[in-house]
């Protein structure tokens, strides 16, 4: 019975819940960090650097990890005026959430060597500080543009984000896992925003992901003939498991458990192209949730309304629309679960299926974007204000996010005509 | 055996024949000339006896007899010979003719003219057990020893009964005794004045005759001889109203009255005025169900008084969690007649499972019980269910806005003379009417919310004789909550239930010479699930299904005065039955999700076994001194638990487990009334408590736990302030070294897996603290107490540097309550609380993952802020309007008088920026009815 006050409790709250006069998370009033998105989102390396790193005798030592580079761009809003300072800073991960007590002097002493390229390694992980003065804001949700920047991954860089920095270092099993599945070097942003009343902040985290080039034409020799170690986690890990080839056509690949691990492929960002804006019948809260779930996300060459789009409407009215995504912008990828009851992991096909968080300057929006297990289209209502008045604007920003750190996303700008729609 | 004169059989036996032979033998010379023979034209009648003695020596070996008499009687009505005609023995001729002898009758008429007459009369002398007088009233009323005893008092002492009475109490008809009953006889050719005083016809003021008796045991009374009239009666007894009554008194008829008292509104709580001085513990506090119903803020629940007391610290919300001296809730038992039961109240602290009226007292130790009780280490309580044995059929019904509840109890009179007594109780809630509403106004639109409970209770009692009391006790609830909550196009729906029965036996025999035994089997079921669903096709279930059953007996042997011991033996048994089946978050190498995948099977398992906790215990009661009382305890306690082998959906099979502890655990108690009003004490005592069943299941737990264990010391002192008013103080420091911790470690196992660790036992939780306990009796007009707790709990896991406090610190608890008799029946009590703010780990801020879209909060040390500090008033109004034979009693309980916005629970905004509290219950009235036959 120990629990059962806690269930009860829970159940208190979600019963209590919402009755506290919180800022809306929807709503932007305020510094905003919306996303990141970097271009491409993860990072590719050859599975030779660890090779390298293992030191294991006949594999030949081929350290050919091109530089890699990604383009980052902060995502952020604040309807206000004032003096806004961005810093952002790489770390790996085992440093915790966050990078602000990251001290690269101390990462560069543990190099055993040293590394040849320190100012690369410098350049990657130290802070990086971004100052803007706005003295006038024109846009509702104050968009704060310029907020971009490039990350050289080296293998230095990416030692680093493996937390091997010593050379000859035998990796445990434990770390084959990580390095064969994912894993990310981590971004951690403090965006401040001095007005003339209060400075606020907010701090935030991305992760970007890392994963290996399983495409590399080594890599199949290496793990069937030579890596015994690595083979046999494969054999561990993934019974019955071999390496496939990528089918010609990958459409052809069928969501669900597998034993082929193809070679990975590089993610890509969702391309969002624009919106469709949909009439009263094809509301989504008519709709049941097997009906929705059953259409999936639009995918098109073009769309009616652009990424960044203006349109007009009526105060009080509900808009309806429909993000559409460029065609193969659905994207198969492979994954592993973990069965709890025989304790074994297995290979899984997907599909990414997108998710979306919507923003405003004002009314209010809705979707079941955000629920879990929704493989559905994105189709969302936007209730704008009834007492605002003609010619006032209002904002939408839709952020896409792919189920591997890509991203993206657009917005639309509502004028308020004369018309007012009471419900 | 002794011998009741009541119970003789006194037979007065008319031969007509005979007697008019006798008259025209010996007595009477009628005419010669007159041929008629002469008739009895009024019969004698026995007016005034006198005791007849039981021959001692036939008394002492249970000899019983009967004598049959000639007794003549003469023209006064005086026996001026007696004879034997059948003999019973000599001591017992002896006795009937001593005693025949002082008989006085009414002389008998002979043709209208008083004459002597003879006639035969039987006396009976016979043993009878004294349980197994049950005769009726009226019965009763005829029996010697009755009149006997009332005509001891001032009364009116000749002549035939003809005015008897029985007096009750309003409402509860239980018999009052030693009224005062007193009848005024009117004068003849007297009128009474403004000033009701009688006066003759020449204005001069007559005092009447008046006669008082006192009713009896059992509430009667009677009157002989009255004049025939309309008398005034009046009735006084100390608690009660005067009453008044017109009787009228006719020729030749016997009138019977019940009269119903009111009670003084005092008296309502004579039986809350007992001893608080523990006789054997020191820190049991004792609470009857007439103290504890009309406390405040308890929603009528008496149960839910305990936590007013000290050494309970405040539970969230309404909650009724029994947090007793900083321990964890799961650590206190809970018992009903010595029975466990796996919860007390319904919903977390709506209500207590058992109906008030099904309660007699409750024992709350909060600490230092005896080694009666184990499987717990922190506290006891233990609710006793209502004596049954009024001998008129009593009922109670509770109308509230939560719910509604009656009791029936009465007798059943058997073929033996001997009565069954009988009690049932039922209570059903109809918050599930009332929610749809509240929600709807809350604006939690779509939330469906069906909170039920009920409970029964069921009892049959029998005194099989005077030393042998039997008693079967069926008794159960169940709490059943489901609440459908739309988010988004999905809906998900909780669910959780709770139920368990108990049937108890129990036999209480008093062997004799200072022995005494009683016995209780029980058996019982436990239901406890849990289910959350979606229309989306994830769903999870937790369920645990079990039997219990269990045998308590106790053999006590009271040596004298200064020496008692006792042996028992507690054997508790179990099924386990668990079942658990949720989904699991299982996909790696995928970048984090708004919301985590969940495919694929569930993680489930299910796991059955059995426990056998038996215990042995002894315990000594030694005062080798007046003033001093030691009780020395021990209790040894075996458990052995069995998990079957298993095997999961997958076919993954998990071995069986079996895991045994025994421990011999001492218990020590020490009272020295050092004066006449003052009392040291102090205890120690080691106490243990096996880990919850998930915490030892292999796949969620570790199966080599260890118990919970506790060394408890105590010291102490009682002091009576004045006749009313005395004082409690407790000093504590509870040690705590075997908690059970979470542990996420890794361990080898023999075939070369790694198996997570999941518990362990390093957590150390000491408490130390002092509680104050100032307590008004019950007088007149008021009772009350001032409870205060001073603690402090602290916990430290093994890879923490420092200590911190626990989740249920609460440095100050000070508690006033408060309850005062007005005039017209009504009465009014009031609850002030203040307590320091539960300890709360609250974010310093919030991290934005922009990958998950979620804040993740960054905390600050554990336990390091409080809520605000609690206070609250609460007052509870009522009045009771008597009837004869039935009472009412509208109540108003108002929870929160000023208001106050008390929180209960941290609550902060998607960023961690703005801070809120989630509050307590805001000003509640609460309105109900009670109605008691």
């Amino acid at each position: 019975m120990k629990y059962f006050n806690i269930i009860l409790l829970a159940i208190s709250s979600i019963l209590l819940n919402g009755c506290m006069d919180f800022d809306k998370p929807e709503e932007i009033k305020d510094l905003r960090i919306l996303g990141v998105k970097v271009e491409p989102p993860e990072i590719l390396t050859s599975f030779t650097h660890y090779s390298n790193r293992l030191d294991i005798e006949g594999v030949p030592v081929l350290n050919f990890f091109e530089e890699s580079s990604a383009q980052v761009e902060v995502i952020a809003f604040d309807p206000r005026e004032g003096d806004i300072k961005l810093t952002t800073q790489m770390c790996p991960t085992s440093n915790g959430r966050v990078c602000e007590e990251f001290d690269y002097g101390d990462l560069l002493a543990d190099f055993e060597p040293q590394p040849e390229n320190q100012e690369g390694l410098e350049a990657f992980f130290a802070p990086r500080i971004f100052q803007i003065k706005r003295p006038v804001i024109d846009d509702q949700l104050g968009e704060i543009p310029d907020l971009s920047f490039e990350l050289f991954f080296d293998r230095h860089v990416i030692d680093t984000i493996y937390d091997t920095t010593q050379d000859g270092l035998t990796l445990e099993p434990v770390d084959y896992l990580d390095v064969l599945l994912q894993s990310y070097a981590n971004l951690s942003l403090r965006i401040e925003n001095n007005t003339q009343e209060e400075v606020t902040s907010e701090l935030a985290r991305k992760l970007i992901p890392i994963a290996v080039d399983t495409d590399n034409f080594l890599l199949r020799s290496i793990l069937e003939t030579q890596l015994d170690g690595a083979q046999s986690v494969i054999n561990l890990v993934f019974p019955n498991g071999q390496f496939c080839d990528v089918p010609t056509d990958r459409s052809t690949i069928e969501e669900g458990e597998t034993t082929c691990l193809y070679p990975r492929v590089q993610n890509q960002n969702p391309q969002l192209i624009g919106f469709e804006q949909l009439e009263e019948e094809d509301d989504p809260r008519e709709k049941s949730f097997e009906e929705k779930n059953e259409q999936p996300v639009f995918q098109a060459e073009t769309a009616t309304l652009p990424r960044t789009a203006s349109i007009e409407a009526a105060r009080g009215e509900t808009i309806i629309l429909r993000p559409v995504f460029a065609d193969g912008a659905i994207e198969n990828y492979q994954t592993f679960t973990f069965d709890p009851n025989t304790n074994q992991l297995s290979i899984v096909n997907r599909f990414e299926d997108f998710a979306a968080s919507l923003y405003v300057s004002g009314g209010s929006p809705e979707s079941d974007l955000m629920a879990p297990q929704f493989d559905g289209n994105l189709d969302f209502t936007w209730l704008l204000r009834e007492d605002a008045e003609p010619g006032d604007t209002e904002s939408l920003v839709v952020v896409v996010r792919d189920q591997r750190g890509g991203l993206d996303y657009g917005r639309i700008t509502v004028t308020y005509t004369d018309e007012v729609i009471s419900e | 055996m002794h011998f009741i004169p009541l119970l003789s059989c006194v037979l007065l036996i008319f031969q007509a024949l005979a007697v008019r032979a006798d008259i025209d033998q010996q007595h009477i010379r009628a005419p010669e000339e007159e041929q008629a023979p002469p008739q009895i034209t009024k019969a004698p009648e026995l007016i005034e006896t006198v005791p007849v003695t039981y021959p001692p020596d036939a008394y002492e070996v249970g000899l019983e007899s009967r004598v049959v008499l000639l007794v003549t009687i003469s023209a006064t009505g005086d026996v001026s010979e007696a004879v034997i005609k059948e003999s019973g023995g000599e001591e017992f001729d002896r006795a009937a003719l001593e005693a025949i002898k002082q008989f006085k009758f009414s002389p008998a008429e002979i043709d209208g003219i008083p004459g002597p007459v003879q006639i035969e009369y039987v006396q009976n002398f016979t043993l009878q057990q004294e349980t197994e007088t049950v005769k009726t009233e009226s019965e009763l009323i005829e029996e010697d020893q009755f009149e006997q005893a009332v005509e001891q008092a001032v009364g009116r002492n000749q002549g035939p009964i003809n005015l008897v009475g029985v007096i009750r109490a309003q409402a509860s008809k239980a018999p009052i005794d030693a009224v005062e009953v007193s009848i005024e006889i009117a004068p003849k050719n007297a009128t009474q004045n403004d000033l009701s005083e009688w006066i003759n016809s020449a204005g001069q003021k007559i005092e009447p005759e008046r006669y008082i008796v006192k009713t009896d045991e059992k509430g009667r009374f009677l009157f002989r001889g009255l004049p025939i009239g309309t008398h005034q009666v009046s009735y006084a007894a100390s608690g009660y109203e005067t009453s008044y009554s017109l009787e009228n008194v006719s020729e030749g008829e016997r009138t019977e009255v019940t009269i119903f008292l009111k009670p003084r509104r005092a008296n309502l709580y004579q039986t809350t005025v007992r001893a608080r001085k523990a006789k054997k513990e020191v820190a049991k506090i004792s609470l009857t169900r007439e103290e504890v119903r009309k406390v405040p803020g308890t929603f009528g629940d008496p149960i839910r008084v305990i936590e007013n007391l000290p050494g309970l610290a405040r539970a969230p919300f309404a909650g009724g969690a029994l947090i007793v001296r900083g321990a964890n809730p799961q650590n206190t038992g809970v018992y009903y007649d010595g029975v466990f039961i796996p919860l007390l109240y319904h919903f977390g602290g709506l209500k207590s499972v058992i109906n008030p009226e099904f309660l007699e007292d409750i024992s709350f130790y909060p600490g230092g019980f005896g080694a009666y009780y184990g499987l717990a280490t922190a506290g006891i309580v233990d609710v006793k269910s209502r004596d049954l044995k009024d001998d008129s059929y009593h009922g109670f019904t509770d109308i509230s806005l939560l719910d509604s509840g009656f009791f029936f109890s009465g007798p059943i009179e058997l073929k033996n003379k001997k009565q069954l007594n009988f009690g049932f109780a039922a209570r059903r809630s109809y918050i599930d009417a009332l929610i749809p509403p509240v929600l709807e106004a809350t604006g939690a639109e779509g939330v469906i919310a069906s909170p039920i409970y009920w409970d029964y209770q069921a009892k049959l009692q029998y005194q099989a004789s005077k030393r042998t009391n039997l008693s079967a006790f069926i008794f159960g609830s169940s709490d059943d909550l489901s609440v459908i909550a739309p988010t988004g196009a999905n809906e998900i729906s909780l669910g959780v239930k709770t139920t368990f029965h108990r049937f108890v036996l129990k036999s209480n025999h008093d062997l004799g010479d200072g022995w005494t035994l009683f016995n209780q089997p029980y058996y019982g079921t436990n239901q406890l699930g849990f289910s959350a669903n979606s229309n989306i096709g994830i769903s999870g279930t937790l369920d645990s299904t079990s039997s219990t059953w269990g045998y308590r007996a106790e053999l006590r042997k009271k040596a004298s005065d200064n020496f008692e011991l006792a042996y028992g033996i507690d054997y508790l048994g179990s099924t386990l039955g668990f079942g658990f089946s949720f989904p699991f978050t299982n996909e790696f190498g995928e970048f984090p999700r708004v919301f985590p995948r969940l495919t694929g099977e569930n993680l489930s398992f299910s796991s059955d076994g059995i426990v056998h906790a038996p215990a042995f215990y002894t315990e000594a009661i030694i005062s080798p001194a007046k003033w001093l009382k030691i009780v020395p305890g021990l209790r040894f306690q075996w458990i052995q638990l069995h998990l079957d082998a298993s095997t999961n959906v997958d076919g993954i099979e998990t071995p069986e487990t079996n895991r045994s502890y025994w421990n011999i655990d001492p218990r020590f108690t020490v009272r020295a009334d050092i004066t006449s009003n003052t009392t040291l004490k102090g205890a120690f005592g080691i106490y243990r408590q096996p880990a919850q069943g998930f915490e030892l299941l292999p796949q969620t737990g570790n199966p080599d736990l260890d118990q919970y264990r506790a060394w408890q010391y105590i010291m102490g002192f009682e002091h009576q302030l004045s006749r009313y008013l005395s004082l409690d103080v407790q000093l504590y420091y509870i040690n705590r070294d075997n908690e059970v911790a979470q542990n996420n470690d890794f361990v080898s196992e023999p075939d070369g897996t790694q198996d997570l660790v999941n518990f362990d036992n390093s957590r150390k939780s000491p408490t130390i603290g002092g509680e104050l306990l100032l307590r008004h009796d019950i007088s007149k007009y008021f009772y009350g107490w001032v409870a205060y707790t001073l603690s402090r709990s602290t916990e430290k896991l093994v890879d923490e540097a420092a200590p911190r406090v626990t989740n249920f610190d609460q440095t100050h608890i000070l508690t006033i309550v408060a309850q005062g008799n007005l005039p017209k029946n009504w009465n009014i009590g009031g609850r002030f609380r203040y307590v320091t703010g539960s300890p709360f780990t609250f974010p310093a801020g919030g991290i934005n993952n922009l990958d998950t879209t979620d804040f993740q909060a960054t905390f600050l040390p554990v336990n390091s802020q409080r809520l605000i500090n609690f206070h609250q008033l609460d007052i509870r109004v009522e009045r009771t309007i008597t009837y004869d034979t039935f009472s009412i009693t509208p109540y108003l309980d108002l929870l929160n008088v000023y208001n106050r916005a008390n929180a209960e629970q941290s609550q902060n905004d998607f960023r961690f920026r703005q801070r809120g509290f989630i509050q307590s219950l805001p000003i509640i009235p609460n309105f109900g009815i009670q109605g008691a036959f």
